[in-house]
Parts: C-alpha cells; structure tokens; sequence
C-alpha cells in the first residue's frame, strides 16, 4: 500500500453528516420495504401490500402449514371418556409391510423414506414393527409423524407429531386426530441393511406404491415363495 | 447513479453473501443434520465439528458482522485481536446457554445479531463520531455482540435436543468447529478486502458496501422480528 496508513476502525473518507444520516435513515426504510414485500410474503404468507400476489412470490411459499398438537399418550394411559368404544362402519383389514433400507454411504437414496398410510379423523390403527438386521438400536431413527397435504379446496398443509426417537422396535395404537396419511419417516444411520417389518391392523387404506405418503413405492403383504 | 461501479460493487458484496449462505435460508440446523443430532448419543467428536464449522461457513448473520468488523482492520494482530474477542464472545454465551438451559427467545436473539450487522455498518461509516462526537469502545462492543452471537448458536443446538449423554465433548467440538469455519470464512473475507484495498477507488465504494451491509443487517433484523411475532415461519 502506497501513502500513509489510514485510521483503523472506519472509513478513509467518513461521509457528511447530511449523507450519513441520509444512509442510514435510507438503508432502514429499504430494509423495512424488502422485508415487506419479499421476506414477509414469501417466509410468512403475510401480505399487506397485496405485492406477494401481484408478483407471485406467494406462490414460491408454498401452502401453509399448520402444526397440531397430538395428545399424545404415554404406556397405559387412560383413555379419555366417551372414547373407549369406538365403531367403524369401513371394513376391518391388516397388513403386513417388509420396508428393506439401505446402509446410508449409498446416500439418502435407499436409507431412508416415509411409509403411511391413509386414514380419516377417528380413525385407528395398532401397529408394531421391529427391525431385523444388525443395526443396533440407536442407528435406527423414525419419526412417528401425520400429515394432510394442501390441495384444491385445502389452503393449509396440517402436520401432527406423535413420536421422535430412535429404536428397533415399537408399538402401539394411534387414532387419526385428522384426515390424512399416517406413518413413519424411516432412517436407517447404520453399517447394516436392515428391513423393518411392519404390521398394521385397523380402520385404514394403503396408499398405492409411488403416491403420497407411499413415494418410496413399498407394497404390502409379499407375496409368500 | 454516478458512480455504477460503486453500486455494482455493493450487489456483488451481497450476492456473494447470500450465495454463501445458499439453500440455508432459515439458517438453523436442518434435514438430515437434524436428524443426526437428535439421534445421536455418545461421543461424536467429529459430526459436532463438522456441523459447527458448516453453521459458521453458512451462517451469513456471523460472517456479515465479521465483515464489518474486518472491513478496516488495517494490521494482522488488530484482526486477530478482534476476532478472538468475538469468540471468547459467543464462546460463553453458547456453552453457558446450552448447559445452563437457559432458553431466550430464538427470534429475538437473531434480531439483535441482524442488529449487530446494522451497528457495525454504521460504526464504520464513521456514524458515531459525526453523528454523536464520541465512539464507544469497539473492541468491548465486539465482545458484547459476540455474547449475543452466542445465544443464537445455543438456541440451535437446543432446539434439537441433544442427548445428555456426551453433551459436554460434543458441545465443545460443535463450539470448536465454529472457530474452524470462523477462520476459514475469514480468510477468504481477508484475501478479498485485502485486494479490494489495493484499487484507488476503495475509499468511496467502501461507503457503499458499508451502506448495502446496514441494509442487510436490517433486513435480518425486520425478518427474525416477523418471526417473534408471528412464532413461526424460519
């Protein structure tokens, strides 16, 4: 560097009091237009000055998701009264799913995918899995989870979680607390293939292979050689 | 505008930031990342490093402020000596805050680090002294906002429940990891002014991206305040 050193800690040739004041008077009003009509539109779904629409940026927000609180129940709760019986007019069916997950150095691909299946609001089903393989039981994350999907006529995504944790084994007995795809984010983190098989009994559908809920296009009940 | 190079330079400036912070967007941990921590038990030394220095590397709330703190820094030791005031900073306040479980608001500990970008921009525009006559002590105000900084890195560590098992080892590797990718976002901050310095015309488009810094640092700021009051979103 040529010249003398300039003073540390700001700029060579502070600018006027006019200007500084014009800077920074300026740079909170930009700030505050920018969050306005971009951040709070597109982060939010907030938009007051009706520009997120305009320019479609609500659009790149995808639909509202909401997060519903599950009343979730530990071992031998009771169940709250008036829901002890509970009758289904749909047909009773069980299911047995065998979902095979890859080791996770092939990537995400394979090691891990969502299964669940559809059920409406009251809804129940009993489930139990177990992991076969050697993974051991902390290298085994799931995440319990329903969701109903924004569509036509539904603005909002609606998600509820029931359980995080991880684990070879669970079981237990969910009732729908709203219309949707029910089911389990699998991830297998360790060394070992492993495949998790599943039982479902109850008031449910299958979601067909490659749709919704069902992308990783598992089929139930294999067939027996 | 009269002077376009000094105005492209400040959207380079900025495009150069946000493409830094790239799909990270919210800025907390997320995906599979996530996952790995709220599944993870043990020692997991390495994991923790590596997720600190990435939440440094893409954490452009923490590099804007390191900028503006670096900006005129003229000598080596001066940055040296500055940065290590930013983390013992945000060293406190991020082990404290997780073992302590004290929980602040995430929203509005990442407001005031916005904030921070904000002040330092002024700062370096001379703001204090031709607005005020005085100039609060830079190297005590560094160390304050890196204790603000600090929060917001315990916050995203204790919105993912880490297992009580080993939390100790792999708090202080995720802490250790942050000085990692700090230095080496830093020097690449530091290659660049260094070479920016050198051109004539520093002086005036330096204004400018101290100018485009105080609107970034205000964008945050507005951002994570929508976030406190609306509870969601990020």
């Amino acid at each position: 560097m040529t010249g003398p050193m300039p003073v540390e800690g700001h700029v060579p040739q502070p600018p006027s009091r006019r200007r500084l004041l014009l800077i920074t008077a300026g740079g909170f009003v930009a700030a505050a237009a920018i969050a306005v009509l971009f951040v709070l539109p597109v982060e939010f779904h907030l938009d007051p000055t009706g520009f997120g629409r305009l320019s479609g940026l609500t659009r790149l927000a995808g639909p509202r998701t909401v997060k519903i609180d599950a009343p979730a129940s530990g071992a031998g709760a009771v169940a709250p009264a008036g829901a002890t019986a509970r009758y289904y007019p749909s047909a009773y069916r069980t299911d047995t799913i065998d979902i095979p997950l890859e080791t996770p150095d092939k990537g995400p691909e394979g090691s891990e995918l969502e299964y669940k299946v559809r059920m409406k609001a009251g809804d129940s089903i009993v489930y139990s899995w177990t992991v076969s393989g050697r993974a051991p039981p902390d290298e085994f994350y799931y995440d319990f989870h329903g969701e109903t999907p924004a569509g036509p006529g539904a603005p909002e995504a609606k998600v509820v979680e029931y359980r995080q944790a991880t684990g070879s084994s669970s079981n237990g007995v969910l009732i729908a607390p709203m219309s949707g795809v029910h089911g389990w984010y699998l991830q297998n983190q360790s060394a070992a293939r492993v495949v998790v098989h599943l039982k479902l009994s109850g008031f449910y559908d299958l979601v067909p292979p490659g749709e919704y809920g069902n992308t990783a296009g598992i089929r139930a009940n294999p067939a027996k050689p | 505008m009269s002077r376009p190079f000094g105005f492209i330079w400040a959207v380079v400036l900025t495009l150069l930031v946000a493409a830094a912070s790239g799909p990270a967007l919210a800025h907390g941990i997320g995906g599979s990342d996530a996952a790995f921590v709220a599944s993870s038990k043990g020692l997991q030394i390495v994991p923790f490093l590596y997720l600190g220095a990435k939440h440094m590397v893409t954490g452009y709330d923490h590099l804007l402020f390191i900028l503006g703190v670096i900006f005129f820094l003229y000598r080596l030791t001066h940055v040296a000596l500055y940065v290590t005031m930013f983390s013992i900073g945000h060293s406190i306040t991020l082990l404290t805050g997780v073992l302590s479980g004290i929980h602040v608001n995430p929203y509005l500990i990442d407001a005031i680090i916005g904030l921070s970008v904000a002040y330092k921009a002024f700062d370096n525009l001379g703001g204090f002294q031709t607005l005020f006559g005085v100039q609060p002590n830079t190297k005590l105000v560094v160390l304050v906002f890196g204790l603000f900084h600090g929060f917001g890195l315990a916050t995203k560590l204790q919105a993912l429940q880490m297992s009580k098992d080993g939390l100790v080892a792999n708090m202080i590797s995720f802490n250790i990891g942050v000085e990692i990718g700090q230095l080496i976002a830093l020097s690449i901050m530091l290659a660049v002014i260094l070479w920016w310095r050198r051109s004539p015309s520093f002086a005036r488009h330096a204004v400018l991206a101290n100018a485009a810094i105080l609107v970034a640092g205000f964008v945050l700021m507005d951002y994570q305040l929508a976030g406190a009051f609306t509870q969601k979103g990020v």
